[in-house]
């Protein structure tokens, strides 16, 4: 890797020092036309070597050229011509090709089909936009990639999972995340665990373990007309990926290498911390210094007072600028990948080898993960084998706990003095190994030294990914192919806490085993035919998809040997066992037919049986039509206007099931023994109901893909509406019925909106052009209806102010709810006359939505000879989030907002005790006008209809502690930003500077960054992609500094 | 042979999802159809002191309204502060429901038509009823006939009973219940709390609606009165042998997650231990302190201690140093000096600071210099709050009994009983009896020293608290000395407290720490949960309508007229 690098730096400095680099060598003119005159912007090229130019207005141009030398010329829409230089000009007529405006694109089944025949919008991404900076979760790269599909990390890191919506929430439950389907077998992509409400690790998910060195394309199946032949689990939209086969060329063996080295660091930083108050609280430090360690108000910071902190140490009370940014460390990620591929007449075999390895901007945190992949595909006759295999083993220590998780590095330190320096706290245990208490055993904030030294988490992924394809052409016009997929997918996850850690004094260690088991076959036959003006094509085929998950978790509390990690060390033992087993049996066909390539119309249908359902309700049907009108085909006269232009219209609904073992009641013991009794009750807290039927999915979509003057600019529009009735959801109901929950088909969502997406060649100059792809979508996403007598399900709950996030009847989906402040009917907050504190209504009400008003991404690339620069933009716009860590910020009294008040409180204070008087109350009754302090903004009710207003001054302190726990509304912030998701510089080695002998065939260096800045954000201190999981939006809590990287990678190929 | 194959391939792929198999693939392995409808009963009886996520409300609410505890953090932010917090109001409503009254529920409709099942069916029927009036008291009136029943049938918003319909069935039931069992039929054959002892369910029964009765003596005083003398004679507990302790289980302390599914420790006690013991370890309010010290009660010492912390282990007891009779013996020679700082209720523990007398040569300072000899550079100064009285180590254990009804509270309500006139019983006999069962209780359930009869008889002996003359007084000796037993029962605590307005009780004064909720008076309620709005909209907004003078956590129950 190094060698590589070293190696590549001496060629770049070469390279560079040579740009201007042009012999003096034959000039070659020439003009360049079609049928009707001349083409202008045409581009011209001397093979083999960056040499180009552009034709003028007038179709001409001028390039140096040798003779003997060949010149490329190219024209989008147009056949390219190759001319050898045997003179000093050269005139080419060119020649439209139809065939060019063909582009394919992989639909459902994995079944290539022209762009312009489809009645709905697919997405694209191309293999080779995920491969220089690479993110260690591919689904990660996709962010501002495509119009309508949305992109959230957590603030998981590189472990962690993502979150990936198309098009909106469709279900009020469930995870409402795509399918994604490799090479025609769906995956899974389950989430063996995320952080909730009291915390807990983001244990990633399935999509993090492909290797995007082996991604060919993935195409986004938005709507469920395009997904619908995938049945139920396409109902949230599918991601369709497709590998990467050997090459096809004169080439037998083919060898490459693609190395990425970043550096990982903090991008977000807490930028809002007052820098005048110190360590303490009521203005006044603790002499031991134990307590209020994690409370900023205590008196003005004084670099001449020493304070004695929990080891003996001593350190001046002076304000520590960033005092916790030290804390993280600088990350750093290498990604090899080696590619050897191989292909003999209709043989190919690729083989990739893939080592990725973190280490965190977290000390002691770390992954690495090692993907090995096959692909082998032969002919024999009429018969095509295409066999993959995927294994990739992955290794984690040392997630970071997330939310309010006791071990939440992120939470522990964010709140920590601003006198205190986080570098003190290095000395965590005791002499015995113990916890040093260095807080007054505040359980709440544990040392973060502590927990990344002394308690351990650990994690190992096998995972086993084959599929083998068999195709039988029966006749040219007949295909049948059978495909068998198969997963297998160990995950063990190992969490341990050493006695004495706050929250776990006796130990503990808890051992997860998943086993997840997936098997799907399918068998499809395809007939493709042409009579004279009509296209057809028909497809029939049969599933079987198969599941079966079971999980395991040890737990061993109470630790009886210290020196050993191990199940046996603990003296109480328990086993809580679980099983996902579920199968689907579908069978499906698809008809389409092509009119003169203008008019297409298409059809589907497709039946699902699944267990989960009870007998006479678990089959359904449900079907798909779309067409699609080319106009441009229509007006080919005016083809350099715009050479293409189609219409698009579809309709479907779809069917989807639920999880298994919905329909009765079932019992269980408690995990834990006691001898002598049994403890029995019923499983789970949801109300089985074995009336459950299927939820349906109804959606259309319309929209135009046009491309103009020459293709150089394209714009395409949808519109989609999207409603999903009977959902199968678990609705919360009152825990008075003796369950949390109860299984209903119940509500109805509604997803309207629109996408665009724009791209232009904006400059093609000579050796220069400039493009840019920019997309913009907006989704409406309403909660129309729940059930009789229910307005709202909470979908996830907040650890403080008693905020929820919920769908409501009649707002939109992800409504943050939670008490409101008390207002006059003219919005001025009414203060308590006693306290000087403002109150409360004793109702939960709508305090923002989590949800994007709109996403937009835009992408931009600047070719100059062979420089290739590329940016990535990602914009989100209108979204709320409850950040507890700014609650925290201003409880704790770090924001720079508590500020206020400060100083004249404590010098009132003084006064009184000065004036000897004990008792506040006594003290502002007197009347004493030097009383100071925080006033809170708002009126006092003078109980006869009238209000006053508050003149109340109390301890800024205590104003910020009351509302910190009791009003989310003042920390609800708007969660927009633009973030740069990534920028490459790369240069792309011209073959002619190559060997001569053509055995290196590209060589390509890049620098690269992924998250590299934040353009705008709103909200302080944090990223506004800090949730701390996939499910629960809208909320923050304690998060990491979210990471950004930057470093070099580097192809060679042979 | 091609057909043959074909029509193979398509029987297996339409086998493979026929409804049979389909059924199989859809019955989770790991769980059971039925389970021993006692195993049920065992769980309910567990959760009253062993859910960790109910009993928290006892450490936030209870204990400040009673003022038996005060100054760790969540005692005074919350009930000492009367601060209103959805959340923890909530406990009892949010963790009982789903817990003891579903399984409650579940299991009595499993046993209800199996006459072998007749003993541990009438125990469930008991115990939900028990469960019910727990229900009844923290929040009025509450859904209990349709309790429960979210998929025996179908009820997701059940009604809101009226607390006087509840208690009316209370009664029947109970009585109902105890006539059931028969000794022929199948033993309960899991019940920590009896271990299926019928008899003692019997007592337990007619016991409960000795509490019951007296509950409501202030509203329905004939209806009190003739189920009072009914239970009397159908047989209630005679001796602490028939008191209704859950027997738990010896856990290693841990907060950890799975810590809050494990119902087999004392949770009341891991509580008082404190989840940051050293920082934030139980204190005794002021309030209790008095009562226990001015009346030279003996159980003083043995409820509460005086201890050093700072080499306390961080999971157990060990390492507390005692320095009670030091402390003590200092300030009765000192009572100018301020040795013992107290908490008054609403009071944090750090309001009032102490700080370290220096009085040279008292047995404090010897008792100093001794620990100083221990553990070199000690500095009493450093975190004085030593000083303050503590609950004592030996009701921090896991292992320590869930209190739901003694022989002890038998005696008292029966000693009242006789004052109003209801029964012949001689009231002091029941009261003295009670105070000795009350002590002897200590003994016999948390390894506390014996409490000879000598000082049992010095205490009774005492002006203040021997038995007096007029009903008032002996109605607030009675229940005084409940209040005092009823330490180890926060819930019953509360209650009898607003039913008999015994011991009185003075509202924290908020000087320091505001009230924050409500009239300043001590709620004599806790609020429904607000999500009862979204689930259950017109029973919630009915019930809060029926509170008499407007829905607050300050208006009173229906049995709480007074």
């Amino acid at each position: 890797m190094k060698i590589y690098f070293r190696h590549a730096l001496c060629l770049l400095v070469l390279l560079l020092g040579t740009t201007g680099w042009a012999l003096a060598q034959n000039v070659v003119t020439g003009t360049v036309e079609d049928a009707d005159g001349p083409l202008i912007g045409a581009s011209v090229l001397v093979k083999g070597t960056t040499v180009g130019t552009i034709t003028d207005f007038d179709g001409n141009f001028t390039i140096e050229a040798n003779v003997g030398d060949e010149l490329e010329f190219s024209y989008m829409g147009y056949t390219s011509q190759t001319i050898k230089v045997t003179g000093n000009t050269v005139n080419v007529t060119m020649s439209e090709n139809t065939e060019v405006l063909s582009e394919v694109v992989v639909t459902a089944m994995g079944i290539k089909r022209d762009r312009k025949a489809l009645g709905y919008e697919v997405g694209e991404v191309k293999g080779d936009e995920l491969t220089k900076a690479k993110e260690v979760n591919v689904a990660n790269s996709l962010a501002g990639r495509v119009a309508g599909l949305v992109v959230q990390g957590t603030a998981g890191g590189a472990s962690g999972s993502t979150r990936v919506m198309l098009r909106g929430t469709t279900e009020m439950t469930g995870n409402n995340q795509p399918l994604y389907v490799i090479d025609g077998v769906p995956m899974d992509n389950t989430n063996f665990g995320s952080a909730g409400t009291e915390g807990g690790y983001d244990l990633g998910d399935g999509i993090s373990s492909i290797n995007p060195d082996d991604i060919e394309s993935m195409s986004v199946l938005k709507g469920p007309a395009a997904a619908a032949l995938y049945g139920s689990r396409a109902s949230h939209g599918v991601i369709l990926i497709t590998t990467k086969k050997a090459n096809t060329g004169d080439a037998k063996w083919s060898v490459e290498y693609n190395g990425t080295l970043t550096f990982d660091s903090q991008l977000s930083k807490w930028d809002n911390v007052q820098q005048v108050y110190g360590m303490g609280s009521n203005g006044q430090y603790n002499v031991d210094a134990v307590s209020n360690t994690n409370k900023s108000w205590g008196p003005k910071a004084d670099e001449g007072l020493m304070l004695r902190y929990y080891d003996g140490q001593e350190h001046p009370f002076k304000i520590i600028p960033n005092n916790t940014a030290n804390f993280f460390q600088l990350g750093l990620t290498a990604n090899n990948t080696a590619v050897v591929s191989m292909n003999t007449g209709k043989t190919g075999i690729r083989f990739t080898y893939s080592d990725m390895r973190n280490k965190d901007i977290l000390p002691n945190s770390k992954m690495s993960r090692n993907t090995l992949n096959l692909r082998a595909n032969t002919s024999l006759g009429p018969v095509d084998l295409d066999f993959n295999v995927n294994y990739t083993h992955e290794d984690v220590k040392n997630r970071p706990a997330l939310g309010d998780d006791k071990s939440n590095v992120g939470k522990n330190l964010m709140t920590l003095a601003t006198t205190y320096d986080q570098a003190w706290l290095k000395n965590y245990e005791t002499a015995a190994g113990e916890y040093q208490n260095w807080n007054g055993m505040d359980p709440y904030n544990v040392n973060p030294y502590w927990d990344i030294n002394k308690n351990k988490n650990q994690s190992y992924k096998d995972l086993l990914r084959m599929n083998g394809k068999i195709v039988y052409n029966v006749i040219p016009q007949l295909k049948l192919q059978a495909t068998v997929g198969a997963e297998l997918n160990r995950f063990e996850f190992s969490d341990f806490k050493y006695p004495t850690t706050p929250g776990f004094e006796s130990g503990r260690l808890q051992n997860s085993f998943f086993n997840n088991r997936m098997f799907n076959a399918e068998v499809m036959g395809i007939y493709t035919d042409t009579w004279g003006d009509f296209d057809f094509t028909a497809t029939a085929g049969a599933n079987v998809y198969n599941v079966n998950n079971r999980t395991t978790i040890n737990t061993g509390t109470d630790m009886g040997i210290r020196e050993v990690i191990a199940m046996s060390s603990f003296e109480d033992q328990s086993v809580e066992e679980a099983t996902y087993n579920k199968r689907i049996v579908s069978v499906f066909g698809s008809a389409n037919l092509g009119w003169r390539h203008m008019l297409y119309l298409d059809a589907t249908v497709r039946g699902d049986k699944s267990s989960t359902l009870a007998s006479g309700k678990n089959l359904y049907v449900y079907p798909s039509v779309s067409a699609s009108w080319v106009f441009s085909e229509l007006i080919k006269s005016n083809r350099k206007v715009l050479p293409y232009g189609k219409l698009r219209l579809s309709w479907a609904e779809v069917g989807s099931d639920t999880d298994p073992y919905q329909l009765g009641l079932r019992y269980t013991k408690s995990q834990f023994g006691y001898s002598g009794y049994t403890i029995g009750y019923v499983y789970g807290n949801t109300v089985p109901n074995a009336d459950l039927k299927p939820t349906r999915t109804r959606s259309w979509e319309a929209g135009f893909e046009t491309k103009w003057i020459n293709q150089r600019i394209s714009l395409d529009f949808t519109f989609y509406h999207q409603n999903s009735r009977d959902q199968i959801i678990a609705m919360a109901t009152s825990p008075t019925s003796g369950y949390d929950y109860r299984m209903i088909n119940a509500g109805e969502i509604l997803n309207q909106g629109f996408e665009i997406t724009f791209g232009a060649r904006l400059v093609s100059v000579k050796d220069f052009t400039w493009d840019l792809n920019i997309n913009w979508s907006k989704n409406i996403n309403k909660v129309l209806s729940l059930t009789e007598g229910t307005s709202e399900l909470e979908l996830a709950k907040a650890t403080w102010c008693n905020v929820y996030v919920s769908a409501r009847e009649g707002e939109e989906y992800g409504s943050i709810c939670g008490p409101a402040l008390a207002r006059t009917d003219d919005g001025r907050v009414i203060v308590d006359g006693k306290t000087g504190l403002p109150t409360f209504t004793s109702e939960n009400k709508v305090l923002g939505n989590a949800q994007w008003d709109w996403t937009g991404g835009l992408s931009t690339t600047l070719r100059w000879r062979m420089l290739t620069l590329t940016a990535l933009f990602d914009v989100k716009v209108g979204a709320d989030i409850f950040s507890m860590s700014e609650r925290s910020a201003y409880e704790t009294g770090k924001a720079m907002e508590t500020l206020e008040g400060r100083a004249a409180w404590y010098a009132s204070e003084e006064a009184r005790r000065a004036a000897g008087v004990t008792d506040i109350d006594a003290w502002r009754a007197s009347g004493n006008s030097m009383v100071g302090g925080y006033v809170v903004e708002g009126v006092i009710d003078n109980g006869d209809g009238t209000y006053r207003e508050n003149d109340i001054c109390i301890n800024p302190e205590d104003y910020w502690y009351e509302v910190s726990r009791k009003s989310p509304e003042m920390f609800i912030y708007d969660n927009s930003y633009i973030k740069c998701r990534e920028l490459t510089l790369s240069l792309d080695f011209p073959k002619n500077w190559l060997d001569k002998k053509g055995v290196v065939k590209h060589v390509g260096i890049s620098f690269v960054a992924r998250n590299p800045f934040i353009v705008w954000k709103n909200i302080k201190d944090i990223d506004p992609d800090a949730q701390y999981n996939t499910s629960g939006l809208g909320l923050e809590y304690g998060s990491l500094p979210s990471r950004r990287s930057y470093g070099l990678n580097f192809n060679i190929k042979f | 042979m091609k057909k043959i194959f074909y029509i193979a391939l398509c029987a297996i792929f339409f086998a493979s999802c026929s409804d049979k198999v389909y059924e199989e693939i859809n019955t989770d392995p790991t769980k059971a159809d039925y389970i021993n409808p006692a195993s049920q009963l065992t769980y309910a009886e567990l959760q009253i002191f062993g859910d960790m996520n109910y009993v928290d409300v006892h450490r936030l609410y209870t204990y400040a309204f009673t003022q038996h505890l005060m100054g760790c953090w969540n005692t005074t932010n919350y009930g000492g502060q009367h601060r209103m917090d959805d959340n923890e109001m909530a406990r009892p409503w949010n963790n009982l429901y789903p817990a003891a009254i579903r399984n409650l529920t579940d299991a009595i409709a499993q046993t209800k038509d199996d006459p072998e099942q007749v003993n541990v069916y009438a125990a469930l029927r008991i115990f939900r009823v028990y469960v019910g009036s727990l229900l009844t008291d923290y929040y009025g009136d509450v859904p209990f006939f349709e309790a429960g029943k979210g998929y025996s049938e179908g009820v997701s918003q059940p009604a809101y009973d009226k607390q006087e319909d509840l208690y009316r069935f209370f009664f029947t039931e109970l009585e109902e219940a105890a006539a059931l069992f028969d000794i022929n039929a199948k033993a309960i054959s899991s019940d920590p709390m009896f271990n299926g002892d019928i008899a003692h369910w019997k007592t337990f029964a007619n016991s409960l609606r000795l509490r019951y009765a007296m509950r409501i003596s202030d509203v329905d005083a004939d209806l009190a009165k003739e189920q009072f003398n009914s239970a009397l004679t159908a047989g209630v507990m005679a001796s602490a042998t028939d008191d209704a302790c859950v027997k738990h289980m010896n856990v290693s302390y841990s907060f950890g997650q799975e810590s809050y599914k494990d119902f087999r420790g004392n949770a009341m006690a891991k509580y008082f231990f404190g989840n940051d013991p050293a920082n934030n370890p139980t204190y005794i309010c002021q309030t209790f302190w008095d009562q226990l010290y001015n009346n030279n009660d003996p159980r003083t010492k043995r409820l509460c201690r005086f201890y050093i912390d700072d080499y306390m282990s961080i999971s157990t007891g060990d390492g507390r140093i005692d320095v009670t009779d030091a402390v003590i013996s200092t300030q009765e020679a000192n009572p100018s000096s301020d040795v013992i700082y107290k908490i008054a209720p609403g009071e944090y523990s750090w309001d009032n600071w102490p700080s370290y007398p220096s009085l040279p040569g008292s047995a404090l300072d010897a008792k100093i210099q001794l620990i100083q000899a221990a553990h070199p550079g000690y500095n009493p100064g450093d975190n004085p709050r030593w000083l303050m009285p503590k609950l004592a180590n030996n009701f921090l254990e896991s292992e320590n009994p869930g209190v739901i009804m003694t022989y002890a509270e038998v005696c008292f309500l029966r000693a009242e009983a006789a004052v109003l006139g209801w029964t012949s019983d001689n009231a002091k006999k029941y009261y003295e009896d009670g105070i000795r069962a009350a002590m002897d209780f200590l003994y016999d359930n948390y390894k506390c020293e014996l409490i000879t009869d000598a000082e049992y008889a010095a205490y009774i002996a005492q002006p203040a608290i021997a038995f007096g003359a007029g009903s008032d007084q002996q109605k607030s000796q009675i229940n005084t000395q409940a209040w005092i037993l009823h330490f180890h029962n926060p819930a019953e605590a509360w209650s009898n407290r607003r039913r008999s307005d015994y011991p009185s009780l003075v509202p924290p004064t908020g000087s320091k720490n505001p009230l924050i909720d409500g009239d300043g008076s001590i709620p004599v309620r806790l609020c429904y949960p607000l999500k009862e709005e979204t689930y259950s909209k017109t029973a919630y907004q009915e019930a809060k309508d029926r509170v008499p003078g407007g829905y607050s956590w300050n208006a009173r129950l229906w049995w709480d007229v007074k």
